[in-house]
């Protein structure tokens, strides 16, 4: 492993004003639910702490030149709360793919693009594919592909992101709206805080600054209409209801992705779906109709008010597979 | 395009005489020197002389966020150099410091708050002494302030300095209220390419553990930070090295801070 390049083997474990901060991966899988957890784990040993090495965000796109990395064969773009961390886990399950699940850098990284109005299209897609370049490395001799599960805001951001990767399949998944906003009330996400999303350009009406939950049946509102106009819009998309999984990822998915499943790659996401991805001690039960029942009318009205009729026209996109 | 949101250290344009400062620096006696306040973050001789502070304070190098009204001190009165220094900054000046780092001395990373452009008030480094042993980060990234010199700095970023060298490193330190004048200086300053590089011990043992790929991977395995300062003071020693593992300990967890800290402004 002598080699005059110091950055042989080396991960962005984050962007930090306007900085990129590298920790040693060595041969290192992302088998965690997030790629946040297993950047975690790096970033803790020891040989991280102390040789941490820092470098300026052009290196992204001068390095994506002579290291391309893994070739980019999916990208999964999702409403939360919808099944996504299940198919990102499937995929990390193939010995040859490697799967940044929500990487944060990607997220840190479209905020500052959303804030350089200036950065155009063309140079903005140069630092992305850089920076996914450095995150998908082929670091061990197996490692063929990649795919990529964003953010779920992040399909806001679908337009920059296809346009620097064109010509990759992607899909777009959700789940009943009203399931999702039950999920969130219980255990809400970062995006549920009022204004959370403004550095991604989605400022809220004033009024919902001060109701988190209807907030968020906005945000989700607007994630399935963007998600709606992108799959009129653009080729390669694709659009998969949670009440598909995990059926669809052997099938619709393995075609859409071309995934050329092997039967010994279908046993091994028959496991891997098996499982909570989030919480891999338990078994993957769908929650459908626990999730429905459980809502109280005001989260029904708000579904009601924001979400009903987006979901309708997605499922009506959706079509055939309804 | 620049997407670093936060400008680096600037270098501003104004002249001063090294020299003529430190003919000043020597007059100040012996016991002037105070020990600086802020204990907890440093090692070794910290200490400082208030040349505005306010009168009456038993702890006139404190630059008291709260205080609006600043005066020279008797100290100041009889520095004339220091007058001149001082005359050339067009804008209201609160706290004005000499602080001294002595060799040796180390002021661990840390942030200092309620300074800044935002709130209307800056904090200026005009250096009188110092020597090529002096370490300056800002926000990790090494910087040289050269005598003479006057440097402004976001210190709510993390900042450090060490004094590695044999002779004393003295600041003067200026809080200044942001006026047009101060706005076109900082506007007018220069910034100065990131000298990249780790302290020199650490990009030796960098260096060392890069070319040996057995060792690499034995120490990227080790999962207890005592281990593996162990096992690093051992290789090092195998060369005829010491390692100082304070500094060793202070960088790791500098960088575990960084990590914790990554999503901060």
């Amino acid at each position: 492993m002598i080699t005059d390049d110091p950055l042989d083997a080396w991960v962005p474990l984050y962007l930090q004003r306007g900085y990129v901060h590298w920790g040693y991966m060595g041969q290192e899988r992302f088998t965690d639910p997030f790629c946040q957890d297993t950047l975690q784990t790096l970033a803790r040993r020891p040989f991280n702490q102390l040789f941490r090495q820092r470098t300026g965000l052009d290196v992204l796109a001068q390095r994506a030149g002579s290291h391309p990395g893994l070739p980019l064969r999916g990208i999964v773009f999702h409403l939360s709360r919808c099944g996504s961390t299940l198919t990102a886990q499937a995929l990390t399950a193939l010995p040859d793919s490697v799967v940044l699940s929500e990487p944060p850098a990607l997220d840190t990284l479209l905020q500052w693009l959303v804030a350089s109005p200036g950065y155009g299209l063309d140079a903005g897609g140069a630092v992305l594919r850089g920076l996914v370049a450095a995150l998908g490395q082929p670091r061990r001799a197996h490692d063929q592909r990649l795919f990529i599960k964003t953010d779920c805001w992040h399909i806001c951001h679908i337009d920059r992101i296809l346009g620097a990767f064109p010509g990759v399949p992607w899909l777009f998944l959700y789940r009943n709206p009203l399931e999702v906003l039950v999920s969130q009330s219980r255990i809400p996400a970062l995006y549920m805080i009022p204004g959370f999303l403004a550095k991604h350009g989605w400022c809220p009406p004033e009024a919902l600054l001060t109701r988190p939950l209807e907030h968020g049946a906005w945000v989700l509102a607007h994630i399935l209409e963007t998600a709606a106009r992108a799959i009129r819009q653009y080729p390669g998309g694709m659009l998969v209801n949670y009440t598909e999984l995990p059926d669809a990822i052997g099938s619709r998915i393995n075609a859409h992705f071309k995934l050329n499943l092997t039967a010994a790659d279908s046993g091994a996401i028959g496991l891997a779906t098996a499982r909570d991805a989030k919480n891999p001690q338990r078994v993957f039960q769908s929650d459908t109709a626990e999730k429905q029942a459980s809502a109280d009318a005001a989260l029904q009205a708000m579904a009601a008010r924001w979400l009903d009729a987006p979901y309708a026209e997605l499922e009506r996109l959706r079509g055939p597979f309804c | 395009m620049n997407m670093t949101p936060i400008a680096t250290p600037l270098r501003l344009p104004l002249g001063f005489d090294a020299q003529k400062l430190q003919a000043d620096l020597a007059t100040v006696a012996k016991a002037d020197w105070q020990a600086h306040f802020n204990n907890a973050i440093y090692q070794g001789d910290w200490s400082g002389v208030a040349l505005r502070a306010v009168p009456g304070s038993h702890n006139a190098i404190y630059s008291d966020p709260t205080a609006d009204n600043w005066q020279d001190t008797l100290l100041l009165g009889r520095c004339a150099h220091f007058q001149a220094a001082l005359n050339q900054f067009a804008c209201p000046l609160l706290s004005v410091r000499l602080l001294r780092l002595a060799p040796g001395a180390i002021i661990k990373e840390h942030r200092d708050y309620g300074l800044g452009l935002d709130v209307g008030e800056v904090r200026l480094h005009l250096v009188v002494s110092t020597n090529p042993g002096v370490e300056c980060r800002i926000d990790g990234v090494p910087y040289h302030w050269a005598a003479g010199e006057c440097w402004y700095a976001d210190f709510g970023l993390p900042h450090f300095f060490a004094n590695r060298g044999d002779t004393e490193r003295v600041h003067l330190v200026l809080d200044c209220r942001v006026n047009d004048w101060l706005l076109e200086i900082l506007k007018a300053g220069e910034t100065v390419p990131a000298n990249m590089a780790a302290p020199a011990n650490i990009e030796w043992l960098f260096h060392q553990v890069q070319n040996d790929p057995d060792f690499h991977g034995h120490l990227f395995a080790l999962t207890d930070p005592d281990e593996f300062v162990a096992t690093l003071t051992a290789f090092a020693h195998s060369f005829g090295r010491t390692l100082n593992t304070h500094e060793l300990r202070d960088m790791m967890r500098q960088n575990q801070r960084g990590w914790i800290e990554r999503d901060l402004p």
